[in-house]
């Protein structure tokens, strides 16, 4: 607890906000224009040199909109809602660590804001506490749409998480320990995506649902329940579920990096300073490719949606986890 | 400082209970539930059990309470009145409850103050691998029932709530006005 | 300065009492089973606690069943109460004490 610990802190807690939102804010603009792109268009260009100010002026324009309560809502658990929305998605950042340990001023100091040795678990929690805030800001929204779009949400939210639960187990497995730091050293020779190709591609497709991402983002869809859950938002509440949505982007594609490709490793010698840099690059070509999702694939119907993760996915992922506790005891006999 | 802390906690976690017992709407005493888990989670963590306090994360406040709250709001919708009367019953019952709650912690703090119990200043029982050896080893037994209760869990709560002559549709919460 | 054992104990009676009041004063059924999760609650902080002071693994593995087994009964539980609201159209233990139907 001294002054070094607590300035330690605070500089991290900082910079883990400012990297947060920054990267919020220009993955939001990312994916307009890459969108756009693949749909032949352009996207926002106008404000700012190719359109980069165009996140500050949503910000802007957001925060600037009157906020309307429904007259029949209720009203503290309306308020209150975006919250329990955000705060697991910005949370779940404190234990993602960017790279190994750097020494500065004669400290060591961890590139994540705290040493927790249970880090994945931790952030499995947190998406399992992020479920709140989706119904019960539908439910004091005091209408049928938000209710129906928010219940289908969490439960697609719940059904996923046991896959991505399932997955993790197999990783753990292969690792011998819950903390990410030791996930990633454990890829030192390897990445683990070739030792678990299915539990990639099954991570992937169940964080697509966690996120309310396409294809799975029938709760939200504009054609399909208004909007969903968030259908009686205004201005900066919904600027929040909007923030928090890209987080949760943010951190699943962390979470994909750090336990399948590796982390900040690469295969050829490369400075410690660079790590950080590797991790993003790694953290934006899967983003990149949710992008890429969202453009090229249509969405499921719901009952389809619910069919596939427990009849499809948890299967696969049960098998994954008896397959790879197989090899891991065959090989691990002396 | 760790008194300082496992004094909020305390408090905040005497608060909520509270909260579950005097509010009057079943949702905000759910919430409050939701609270002290949180609390008590943290109280784990402080307890060096950090795989449990992540596990009552994920189970009681992430899974459990969802449940809870998807069904105070689906009976709520069709339920209007709260039919309650005041919260706390005065009288008699009120006073043989309280001087029965004393004498229980009374009680209890007597007890556990005898037993002289220190905490064990170094880390505590080990971590993760320590309890997971002794669930796979010593435990395993109790480890194969657990998870044939979830499944006759599963089967119970789906078999009860199911609506007998249907099949598929069989098992929806509440009736719907077609 | 750590925290004496003996106050997580306490800490541990005072949610019991508080968990055991709400299922005597309460009518509506949801908030008696969320007063019995708390008792539940308060007996897993004292198993923890007791496993920490005593320097041993077997309480968190008792907790760790006890959540196994709380969620399971709360699940049946919680059907049994969607049956009962069904078939009473109310979840008031007052109205529903009779062991008819």
């Amino acid at each position: 607890m001294t002054l070094g610990w607590w300035i330690e802190v605070v500089v991290k807690v900082g910079l883990m906000f400012f990297i947060v939102l920054t990267g919020v804010a220009y993955v939001s603009f990312a994916e307009r224009r890459i969108l756009a792109h693949m749909q032949s268009r352009i996207g926002p260009n106008r404000v700012g040199p190719q359109g980069l100010l165009q996140p500050a002026a949503d910000a802007l324009k957001l925060m600037t909109k009157e906020t309307i309560i429904p007259a029949a809502a209720d009203k503290i658990l309306f308020l209150f809602g975006p919250v329990f929305a955000l705060i697991p998605a910005i949370v779940a950042f404190s234990v993602i660590p960017f790279g190994e340990s750097i020494t500065l001023f004669g400290r060591e100091i961890a590139l994540h804001v705290t040493d927790v040795n249970i880090a994945v678990l931790f952030i499995l929690a947190l998406s399992s506490i992020g479920v709140y805030g989706i119904f019960l800001s539908a439910w004091a929204s005091n209408n049928k749409f938000a209710l129906i779009g928010g219940l289908r949400s969490s439960a697609q939210m719940i059904s996923y998480e046991l896959t991505m639960g399932l997955v993790i187990v197999a990783i753990v497995m292969l690792a011998g320990s819950f903390s990410l730091v030791d996930i990633v050293h454990a890829q030192a020779k390897v990445p683990f995506i070739l030792y678990q190709p299915l539990g990639f591609v099954l991570f992937i497709i169940g964080s697509l649902a966690e996120i309310n991402r396409t294809p799975f983002d029938l709760p939200e869809a504009e054609t399909e329940l208004v909007a969903g859950f968030h259908t009686e938002y205004t201005g900066m509440r919904f600027a929040i579920f909007a923030l928090s949505e890209y987080a949760n982007l943010m951190t699943v594609t962390s979470l994909a990096t750090l336990m399948f490709l590796g982390g900040w490793l690469v295969p050829w010698p490369s400075p410690a300073w660079m790590y950080p840099l590797w991790f993003a690059i790694k953290v934006l070509i899967l983003i990149f490719f949710m992008m890429w999702t969202r453009g090229t694939l249509p969405r499921f119907r719901f009952d389809q949606l619910m069919l596939f993760g427990w009849k499809v996915l948890l299967p696969l992922a049960l098998a994954n986890i008896v397959i790879t506790g197989l090899v891991v005891a065959l090989l691990e006999r002396p | 400082m760790e008194l300082v802390g496992f004094l909020l906690l305390a408090g905040a976690t005497i608060a909520g209970a509270m909260g579950v017992v005097l509010q009057r709407n079943a949702l905000y005493g759910a919430l409050s539930l939701v609270g002290v888990f949180v609390a008590t989670a943290v109280l784990y963590l402080m307890l060096s059990a950090p795989f449990l306090a992540v596990l009552q994360l994920i189970v009681y406040a992430g899974a459990i309470m969802v449940l809870f709250i998807f069904v105070i709001m689906l009976i709520s919708v069709r339920y209007e009145e709260s039919g309650e009367a005041a919260g706390v019953p005065g009288g008699a019952k009120r006073y043989t409850a309280m001087g029965l709650a004393a004498v229980l912690v009374i009680l209890f703090t007597i007890l556990s103050f005898k037993m002289a119990l220190t905490p064990s200043g170094s880390e505590g029982p080990g971590g993760i691998t320590e309890l997971g050896f002794a669930l796979y080893q010593k435990y395993m037994f109790p480890f194969e029932v657990a998870s044939i209760l979830l499944l006759v869990a599963i089967v119970g709560a789906l078999s009860i709530t199911r609506r007998h002559g249907r099949g598929l549709e069989g098992n929806v919460a509440l009736e719907e006005h077609h | 300065m750590a925290v004496p054992a003996y106050l997580y104990q306490v800490l541990a009676a005072v949610l019991f009492c508080i968990g055991v009041m709400g299922v005597l004063f309460r009518r509506n059924i949801l908030v008696i089973f969320m007063c019995v999760e708390l008792m539940l609650n308060a007996a897993n902080l004292s198993l923890i606690a007791f496993a920490r002071a005593l320097g041993n693994v077997d309480g968190q593995v008792v907790v760790f069943f006890a959540l196994a087994v709380a969620a399971a009964e709360v699940s049946v539980g919680l059907a049994i109460i969607i049956d009962l609201f069904r078939k009473k159209g109310t979840v008031d233990v007052e109205q529903v004490s009779l062991l008819k139907g």
